[in-house]
């Protein structure tokens, strides 16, 4: 018998664990769902009774708001056009750079080639084995990527061109966005800015349709 | 004809913010870094708005704000955005039966405080001058802030996506 209330007091004692485990988590879900509704819906109410009388409520006059966006348009277009003339200045760089590094990565790869062919000869000469096909497979890895070299030169004036057409039309709408903008700050610096924008990118594109025996 | 002169010490940005009389102004800048402009009216009074706010504003901010941030290719050519949403709000009737000069001063900012004081002989009336955060237009901005970043990130990884895919 004592055996028997032993096992049903056992019983009772993992039943009673098991409510209250239950209970613990129903507290918790509890919990969570009442921050859940005062985060996003407490709150939402509150803003919103404060949003009826808060400042965003304040009707601006219609020419105002206009203006506002307006000005905002031609500062983006005016920024990407600068953006983009950096952009062309930086390829064209590199388009004129790249034949000046080519040259003197071939100076640096003959430095290297009749460096590592001494090496190679004294080491074939002193050490035991033949290192020399190695050597060689290095360097004609290194040669042949010479050809990929004039192939930069070429992608980087087909990305001028590109960059140069992109930045001309981007210019153009900066001129049309400040023009229709009434605010005139600084109106005329950025208009020659834009024109010699124009100017240039023009003139690289007249240079890119002459080289086009380049490409 | 009188002629008004409008001169604003300590106000700085402030292009396509002031109107006087219904129309905006071009501003000049002096050599003691303030601003001035003149105008010229047959009215005796004249009502002088000077207005600054944030992009926050209207009832289609999200749908404005989303045109901005695509337009600007994600945001890399957009104007920075003013994170604590200053407002400036006055507006003042200058009466103009003379010629008169007026110096709009910019005060130290203090939550909901008068934000400039008007210097001058005539007669002026403060129909409103206050400055202050925008609560609502910062948490707005916050949300727009938190899906640009969102937008980026699935616009990255689409791309990455697409790289490894073909």
């Amino acid at each position: 018998m004592s055996s028997k209330m032993h096992q049903k007091k056992q019983r009772r004692t993992f039943l009673k664990k098991i409510y209250f485990f239950l209970q613990n988590i129903d507290t918790k879900i509890r919990i969570i769902c009442y921050y859940i509704k005062r985060k996003f819906f407490i709150k939402e109410e509150f803003v919103e009774k404060k949003d009826s009388v808060g400042p965003l409520d304040k009707v601006l006059p219609n020419n105002m708001l206009k203006q506002l966006r307006l000005q905002r348009f031609s500062k983006i277009f005016f920024n990407m056009a600068i953006a983009t003339s950096i952009l062309v200045f930086i390829a064209l760089l590199s388009s004129l750079i790249t034949p000046l590094l080519y040259f003197f990565a071939l100076v640096v790869l003959i430095i290297v080639v009749m460096g590592l062919i001494i090496f190679t000869a004294g080491a074939a000469f002193f050490m035991p084995g033949n290192p020399v096909g190695i050597v060689w497979g290095l360097l004609s890895g290194l040669v042949s990527s010479g050809e990929s070299m004039s192939e930069f030169v070429k992608f980087c004036f087909n990305i001028t061109k590109w960059i140069s057409i992109v930045g001309i039309v981007l210019s153009v709408i900066a001129i049309v966005f400040l023009s229709i903008t009434k605010s005139k700050q600084k109106f005329v610096v950025k208009i020659i800015v834009l024109s010699i924008l124009i100017l240039v990118l023009g003139v690289v594109f007249a240079f890119q349709m002459l080289t086009g025996g380049m490409q | 004809m009188t002629k008004l002169d409008l001169e604003f010490i300590g106000l700085k940005n402030m292009e396509g913010c002031i109107v006087v009389d219904g129309k905006y102004v071009k501003l000049k800048k002096n050599k003691e870094k303030t601003y001035s402009c003149s105008v010229e009216t047959d009215k005796k009074q004249v009502e002088v708005v000077i207005y600054k706010t944030h992009n926050y504003f209207g009832k289609n901010w999200f749908w404005w704000n989303l045109l901005y941030f695509v337009i600007s290719v994600f945001g890399l050519f957009d104007v920075r955005a003013d994170k604590k949403c200053l407002v400036l709000d006055g507006s003042f009737n200058i009466s103009t039966e003379q010629d008169t000069k007026v110096i709009f001063r910019r005060l130290d900012f203090e939550e909901g405080a008068r934000f400039v004081e008007v210097e001058t002989s005539s007669e002026v009336e403060e129909l409103s001058n206050t400055q202050y955060y925008d609560k609502e237009a910062k948490a707005r901005h916050k949300k727009m802030k938190k899906f640009k970043i969102a937008t980026t990130i699935i616009f990255l990884a689409l791309i990455i996506t697409l790289i490894v895919v073909l």
